[in-house]
């Protein structure tokens, strides 16, 4: 029982831990939150379904559509709660954000309706045994997707130009813009970047749970965020450390408590943590 | 010595803003601190200040060490400050800022403030009066009731004083009042803060303006790069090498 | 001038005062009475949350969740206790002015964009504990049959009587409220939201007032929900949850933060819209996120709200957050 918790919390950390990716990566460039990231996962999700329900069974082919709708919503949203707001303090941009992730949400109610729809099994199948625990095909299929994700965006900032210059603007904003770096598209493409991950992302849960519906997306984001935090949100392997370590602790949490309270687990850690230790595990110790 | 500062120290990473700078303020002097930018000035005055505690050091006030307490409790114990890039509350009245500087002085709560008893109508009378005497005073009773933000830039350094005295302070620390005055304006703040030496106030002065400085202090610390380089009267630092050397770098031999 | 001015504010508000006294027995509909003390008691939510958010700078996305523990230790104590309205819905505020405050207390000195989580987290703690605590709130089958007030024996019951009840709950708040800001107090946390380090430096203490600024916010949204829950008999934990939190934000963005009449504006406008536009009840939540989207970008500091909240104030950095200023937000 406790090792079928932990390979189910491996597959869900996987994609807690891309989404928190996804926040590090905002915050990492302007120490900002797209709190509408979990809206975007959803409206992903609602994509690779469309397309799974009225194209083709092809789930390369939905995972691609979530990925271009995510990139095209975060797009938006850069554009609309960021760009179009310079020079006001960040709780602006926030609050807009706060607005986009209500307004999407009710968006998605409004034209697919607010009742869960079935999004088909893949690869399901039990790939092998462990002791007593099963694990399957698609389990393996989220960790090494998961896992390929970040040695991708691994080799995009550490081996690309592009990536220097969104490592450099993290890091200094004002001198990457005068040593000539676009500034403007480096923030623009963080925000689609981790837009499209997180749509992606919302693809792969929602054949997990085989399952989308508007609501999708605040849990998801909450338990993004709060991954990202546990883990240390001022880095990508924090973000990715936060995910499994979540996941994990979720799923066990269930031996203790009832399932009812599950979600309780993840908000109490973010609660905690927040107050306690806001740099998360590999977070310095120092004021955030 | 109403205010001594010794070994007063701070740093930032590994950069050494303030380094084991001594400072003795006498009573009812006016004490300017002067130094090319980057000297650590206002840094300083946020350690006495607490706004940004120092790392070591010990500033010894009316006799009493306040290095480890809130900028709140420091407030309470009669220092002052005014900001180098103005701090007021923007979008908050004339009268309403200078208001907020009597706040140590009164007591009213949230009870008094719903019910609007005697002690509250009591001290809201005390406060307007008292902060209407010194807007009077710096000449912007005719604005008590224009946001801050609305004021000219000289006004609202008239403004950040009349807020700051108005908590009854034995020490006011001004940092660059005369930032962005003309000589009109300038003379009119020597005239000012000599009056306020003259009721008996102790004024802490960082200030570029040589002439006001010259002309006002009755006692020059100088500082470079964190570091105490020169002290003395008006005549001494004047004449003191190191100090034009700070200032205008080393002479040609 | 001000003279002037005087009389004008007093003449509007005895007008105010009329149509609100008499709107009863101009409207006769039950409908439109339910509604408006509906509008009323947002108007108490709005300004309850608008102590926080326009008067010490910070967002908190938990209202609906503070709302809700008003309105289930009132519904709690009359079911199950019998006790009386009158001892039940001060008490609710009580209490959940103690919970406020020790979330301030814990909080509080989180960094706005955090602040927002972790007041959403608790939000959503609050619901769950109230999903899964049957013996104590039933559960998710909320808790029906809350009794009316009763006053010298007399049953408060029909709507009438709840719209004259609630009109002067909403009064008296909004009074408190309005004497708070013009006092010592109010110009205390006015000086927190526009400069927290000159604040502190005039002797203010920027935290403590923030925790009273919660705490007080908390209380009052505590009695409204106590009030909400006697008026419509019957709560469940769904109806104070994050949507609920999003509107009252909404109203409070939308009509105008740091000012008395703001969330007033915004709680009446967006009430009436989906009543007023019944084809839009469909994209009502549609509509109110466009609007907080619309209003943030256009005019941050909403219809009627005074701009201190969103202008850099003076002499701070132009990009806040490329530099780390000392006791930053």
């Amino acid at each position: 029982m406790f090792l079928q918790q932990l390979i189910n919390g491996l597959a869900q950390g996987s994609l807690f831990a891309l989404i928190a990716i996804s926040f590090s990566l905002v915050w990492g460039l302007l120490r900002m939150v797209n709190f509408a990231m979990g809206e975007v996962y959803m409206l992903g999700a609602y994509a690779g379904w469309l397309v799974v329900a009225h194209l083709t069974p092809n789930l390369g082919v939905a995972l691609l559509a979530g990925f271009a709708v995510g990139w095209a919503v975060g797009w938006i949203i850069e554009k609309v709660a960021f760009k179009a707001m310079r020079g006001v303090p960040h709780i602006a941009s926030l609050v807009c954000t706060i607005g986009f992730s209500f307004f999407l949400k009710e968006v998605a109610t409004w034209i697919f309706g607010a009742e869960t729809k079935a999004m088909p099994s893949y690869y399901s199948q039990t790939a092998f045994t462990i002791a007593e625990a099963n694990v399957s095909w698609l389990q393996v299929l989220m960790v090494a997707i998961a896992v390929t994700m970040m040695v991708a965006l691994q080799v995009l900032f550490y081996r690309t130009r592009l990536g220097l210059a969104v490592r450099a603007v993290a890091l200094d904003y004002r001198t990457a813009s005068l040593m000539g770096m676009k500034v403007d598209k480096v923030t623009s493409l963080a925000f689609s970047l981790s837009g499209a991950l997180v749509g992606f992302v919302g693809v792969l849960a929602a054949v997990y749970y085989n399952a989308v519906n508007p609501g999708m997306g605040f849990v998801a984001g909450l338990k993004g965020f709060t991954a990202a935090v546990f883990g240390g949100i001022t880095s990508i392997p924090g973000a990715i450390l936060g995910g499994y370590l979540l996941g994990a602790i979720e799923n066990l949490s269930v031996q203790f408590v009832s399932s009812g309270y599950r979600d309780l687990v993840s908000y109490l850690i973010l609660i905690i943590f927040l107050l306690f230790r806001p740099n998360g595990i590999l977070g310095k110790k120092t004021k955030l | 010595m109403i205010l001594e500062i010794t070994r007063l120290t701070k740093r930032f990473g590994g950069l050494v803003a303030v380094s084991d700078v001594d400072l003795a303020v006498e009573e009812g002097a006016i004490h300017a601190i002067i130094g090319p930018n980057g000297a650590g000035k206002t840094t300083f005055f946020n350690n006495i200040t607490s706004i940004v505690p120092a790392d070591a050091g010990r500033i010894v006030w009316c006799g009493e060490r306040i290095e480890h307490l809130s900028p709140q409790a420091i407030s309470a114990k009669g220092i002052a400050r005014t900001f180098q890039n103005i701090r007021l509350f923007a979008y908050m009245s004339v009268l309403d800022n200078v208001l907020t500087g009597t706040h140590n002085l009164y007591r009213s709560f949230v009870w008094a403030a719903i019910t609007r008893n005697g002690r509250y109508r009591r001290e809201e009378r005390e406060g307007r009066e008292l902060a209407m005497a010194l807007l009077e005073k710096v000449g912007l009773a005719g604005q008590r009731g224009e946001y801050a933000r609305n004021l000219p830039y000289g006004e609202q350094r008239k403004l950040e004083i009349a807020r700051a005295l108005a908590s009854g302070p034995r020490l006011l620390l001004l940092d660059e009042p005369a930032a962005g005055m003309n000589n009109a304006e300038t003379a009119e703040l020597v005239r000012f803060i000599r009056a306020l030496k003259a009721d008996g106030l102790t004024v802490l002065l960082i200030e570029h303006d040589m002439k006001l400085v010259m002309s006002l202090a009755d006692r020059i610390t100088v500082l470079d790069y964190g570091v105490k380089i020169a002290e003395g009267s008006a005549q001494e630092i004047q004449n003191d090498e190191r100090v034009i050397e700070a200032y205008l770098g080393k002479r040609r031999a | 001038m001000a003279e002037r001015s005087r009389k004008v504010r007093l003449l509007a508000g005895i007008v105010l005062a009329v149509i609100l006294l008499g709107f009863p027995r101009v409207v006769g509909n039950e409908y439109l009475m339910r509604i408006a003390t509906m509008i009323l008691i947002y108007v108490v939510l709005a300004s309850s949350l608008n102590l926080i958010i326009g008067f010490t700078g910070m967002y908190s996305l938990g209202h609906g969740a503070f709302y809700g523990i008003g309105a289930y230790v009132s519904a709690i104590l009359a079911t199950a206790l019998g006790w009386p309205f009158w001892l039940s819905m001060p008490l609710a505020g009580l209490f959940t002015a103690l919970v406020g405050a020790f979330l301030g207390l814990a909080t509080l000195r989180l960094r706005q964009t955090f602040l927002v989580f972790g007041t959403l987290a608790f939000g959503e703690i609050v619901r769950i504990v109230i999903m899964n605590w049957p013996e104590l709130t039933r559960g998710p089958m909320g808790i029906p049959g809350i009794p009316s007030p009763v006053l010298f024996g007399f049953e408060l019951a029909s709507s009438t009587h709840w719209y004259y009840l609630i009109l002067g709950f909403t009064a008296l708040m909004v009074f408190i409220i309005a004497r708070l800001y013009r006092s010592r107090v109010g110009r205390a946390w006015v000086a927190i939201r526009e400069d927290e380090v000159a604040a502190a430096s005039m002797g203010v203490s920027v935290f403590g007032y923030k925790v009273l600024a919660f705490t007080i916010s908390c209380l009052i949204a505590g009695l409204a929900g106590a009030f909400y829950a006697h008026f419509v008999s019957f709560i469940s934990a769904d109806q104070f949850g994050m949507s609920e939190s999003f509107l009252i934000l909404t109203m409070v963005a939308l009509g105008g933060t740091g000012s008395i009449i703001g969330p007033i504006i915004g709680a009446i406008i967006l009430m009436v819209i989906p009543e007023a536009f019944r084809f839009l009840a469909e994209f009502r939540g549609v509509l109110y996120g466009a609007i907080l989207i619309l209003v943030i970008v256009v005019k941050p500091e909403g219809l009627a709200g005074v701009k201190g909240l969103f202008t850099p104030a003076l002499g701070a950095p132009r990009f806040p957050w490329l530099h780390r200023k000392e006791g930053a937000k």
